[in-house]
């Protein structure tokens, strides 16, 4: 017990050895002793979540904003591949999830909370100089038979694969690029999405990639929480209750609005309200 | 045509040419130590390979002591067309010496230090994570481990940092690397050898979140690390890479035919890319070249503008141009009184050590090690020999090399444009063979 007192000098002395080593290696950056909280795994998916996005995007805004409502602090990880958000949600179990094609089995989902935060106005596009006489679309897959669609990693295909369409994997970009160079006949995106990306990297094809269908599907977007994470339901309960009340404070409308034109703001927030509230 | 109209037509030609002429001077190979006749055993070897069609031609330039004692052009540069001593080629790899002496004059201006984590310059770079794969049977076929410690730029230019190639699939196929690479292709990664329709930095961007092959330091694996190099020159320098690289690199050196895309009057200059099957049978490639991971588009050559500017890939060059590369590092940083970097600089390029106990056998063999941007001969004992400890070179995609003796104060450059990689190392090695035989004092 007599080497007790002597115990803060062997520390200190192996902390000076210690930091004497490291100060031949890289250095410790503050990055590296961030620990973050309450993170939220996120895919790439622009102009809605984006490491490039003024704010990261209109998603990240929303969910950042709405938990601060409830004085929660959080972090959002943008990853470029829906895959590594899936593993962390399933296989890190994780806190909790955001993107739209993380392909869940329904076992999967038993032990997922899903929180919707937004909506998409979502519609199948085609490129006219290919198509010039467009799809016979009647409402129903099994109309776009024979044709092929490009994909997005980890969407579920079977619905196309049963109506008959041939699948062609991709990211969107690359998906954009065969979609104007014919070696597919159309894909699926948020109209947002489609006026950023033709915006940003083909702004002379605007005028060329046409919706097959004259009614966008309104699609929800969610925040996945974790049940199995030991704050995953506390967090998907207070998340709700941020988002009614940046609606409720107008805060909601005036992130939208940033990124939307103003009558699109009130449909998405009625439409919002109907899945929160049922 | 009266005679002074002739006497002035005649007065241009010869300016023409002689400006032309000036741009190399030839010495006789014995001024410098090499024996003329030992080096018309180079001119039989090439000839041999452009004869029995397996290669379509080459342009090899050999000089020691800084003066050019063989420079010969051999075969087809393109149908119908003549290799000749300034035709462009594709350097592709050789780009990557480039970018290392790029890196390395940040770092003489104080601008980075090679022990800098890259996330200091590039965000997306901090808390990597590392692919471990579970043992058969586990319910999880992988985890994502965090990285022991962070990538550093040291890592990047020593190819130590675990970034791969996707193409690294075909060489050394195992279940982690396929792991990785999938990251990667559904990130759309791409290795740069075609030119994808973004920037460097769009694309780093995205591989700075992806996870690792290996815990930085731990492995030498040859991959994307030298255009993460290209996109931190941009964030470091202020400037786009390729400006960086023209201003500071190439003109000072006077490197007037390299280019990360072609001018539209150098055109007709640049080299098709032929596949061999060494056998006899040689055909143009025309079309992109896949073979499951590796995907290669000779004919991006043609562009003559574009977003991609690869720090390991994008570079187009002659002979002389690259000859005058790695003379400047031959004389440790310095050229016709232009100095790029100091002796010590290039020293630290050149030791040995950078990569402890692994060895650069990618393209050479085991003796072989990695320094910054340059694999080194590290000793005489192993199947790739370029002629003595301390050379140090690389090599490119579509059969292109360059080797510095510093002991025999030698370069050689040895040019052509040959796919598919991989059947021509053994040329590569009789060139240099041919090259060290011919000196004579």
């Amino acid at each position: 017990m007599k080497n007790r007192k002597f115990f803060p000098v062997i520390l200190l002395l192996g902390l000076m050895l210690s930091s004497a080593v490291n100060a031949t290696g890289p250095r410790v950056t503050p990055g590296m002793l961030v620990v973050p909280e309450n993170e939220i795994f996120a895919v790439d998916a622009q102009p809605f979540v984006g490491t490039d996005l003024m704010n990261e995007g209109m998603n990240v805004e929303i969910v950042k904003a709405a938990l601060t409502s409830v004085e929660i602090n959080s972090t959002l990880t943008i990853l470029p591949v829906a895959k590594m958000v899936k593993y962390y949600l399933l296989q890190e179990q994780v806190l909790a999830a955001h993107g739209q094609y993380i392909n869940l089995s329904k076992k999967d989902k038993k032990s997922l909370i899903f929180v919707p935060i937004s909506l998409t106005k979502e519609n199948y596009f085609y490129y006219h100089p290919a198509h010039k006489s467009g799809f016979n679309w009647q409402g129903k897959l099994s109309d776009l038979s024979g044709y092929s669609y490009g994909s997005y990693q980890e969407e579920d295909v079977a619905p196309y694969k049963t109506a008959g369409i041939q699948i062609v994997p991709g990211r969107l970009h690359a998906l954009l690029r065969k979609l104007i160079s014919n070696e597919i006949d159309f894909i699926r995106m948020p109209v947002l999405t489609k006026n950023w990306m033709l915006d940003k990297h083909f702004p002379l094809e605007k005028e060329n990639i046409i919706a097959i269908t004259t009614e966008a599907e309104w699609v929800p977007q969610f925040v996945i929480f974790n049940k199995n994470h030991p704050d995953g339901e506390v967090l998907a309960r207070k998340l709700a209750q941020g988002l009614a009340i940046t609606i409720g404070s107008g805060q909601y409308a005036t992130i939208l609005k940033k990124y939307l034109v103003d009558d699109e703001v009130s449909e998405r927030i009625k439409r919002l309200n109907d899945l929160i509230q049922p | 045509m009266s005679y002074s109209q002739i006497f002035v037509v005649t007065l241009l030609l010869l300016s023409i040419f002689t400006a032309h002429a000036q741009d190399y001077v030839m010495e006789r190979p014995e001024s410098v130590g090499l024996s003329s006749d030992r080096l018309k055993h180079l001119d039989a070897l090439i000839n041999q390979h452009v004869e029995q069609k397996k290669i379509a031609g080459s342009v090899i330039l050999i000089a020691r002591d800084g003066k050019i004692a063989y420079f010969a052009e051999t075969g087809q540069a393109d149908t119908g067309k003549s290799m000749e001593k300034d035709t462009i080629f594709r350097i592709v790899s050789m780009t990557k010496p480039i970018t290392s002496v790029a890196v390395m004059m940040l770092y003489e201006e104080g601008k980075l230090l090679l022990s800098d984590p890259v996330a200091k310059y590039i965000p997306e770079f901090k808390n990597q994570k590392v692919v471990k794969m579970m043992p058969e049977g586990d319910d999880l076929k992988y985890k994502l481990v965090p990285a022991k410690r962070d990538v550093t730029i040291h890592d990047l230019l020593t190819h130590q940092s675990g970034i791969l190639y996707l193409a690294s699939t075909g060489w050394f196929p195992d279940p982690k690397r396929e792991q990785v690479v999938s990251f990667y292709r559904d990130a759309g990664i791409t290795d740069g050898f075609c030119r994808p329709d973004e920037t460097i930095g769009d694309m780093v961007k995205r591989l700075g979140r992806l996870p690792l092959y290996a815990h930085p330091g731990e492995a030498w694996e040859y991959g994307l690390s030298v255009d993460v190099l290209g996109y931190l020159i941009e964030v470091v320098s202020g400037m786009k890479f390729d400006d960086f690289v023209q201003t500071r690199i190439f003109e000072p050196l006077k490197m007037k035919d390299s280019h990360f895309y072609i001018p539209e009057e150098k055109l007709h200059r640049i080299s098709a890319d032929w596949n061999s099957d060494w056998q006899g049978s040689l055909t143009r490639v025309t079309a992109p070249l896949i073979d499951g991971d590796l995907a290669l588009c000779p004919n991006d050559a043609y562009e003559t503008s574009g977003k991609y500017l690869s720090g390991g890939a994008s570079v187009l060059s002659t002979a002389y141009d690259y000859f005058r590369f790695a003379q400047m590092l031959l004389n440790k940083g310095e050229l016709d009184s232009i100095r790029l970097l100091s002796r010590k600089t290039v020293e630290l390029m050149t030791a040995t050590n950078h990569i402890a106990e692994h060895d650069a056998t990618l393209l050479h063999s085991h003796g072989w090690k990695f320094g910054l941007g340059l694999a080194i001969q590290e000793d005489r004992m192993h199947d790739v020999d370029s002629g003595d400890i301390g050379v140090f070179e690389w090599a490119g995609y579509y059969s292109t090399r360059f080797s510095v003796n510093p002991k025999e104060r030698m370069v050689t450059i040895f040019l052509t444009q040959t796919s598919p990689f991989g059947a021509h190392f053994g040329l590569w090695d009789k060139v240099m063979v041919q090259a060290n035989s011919a000196i004579a004092d």
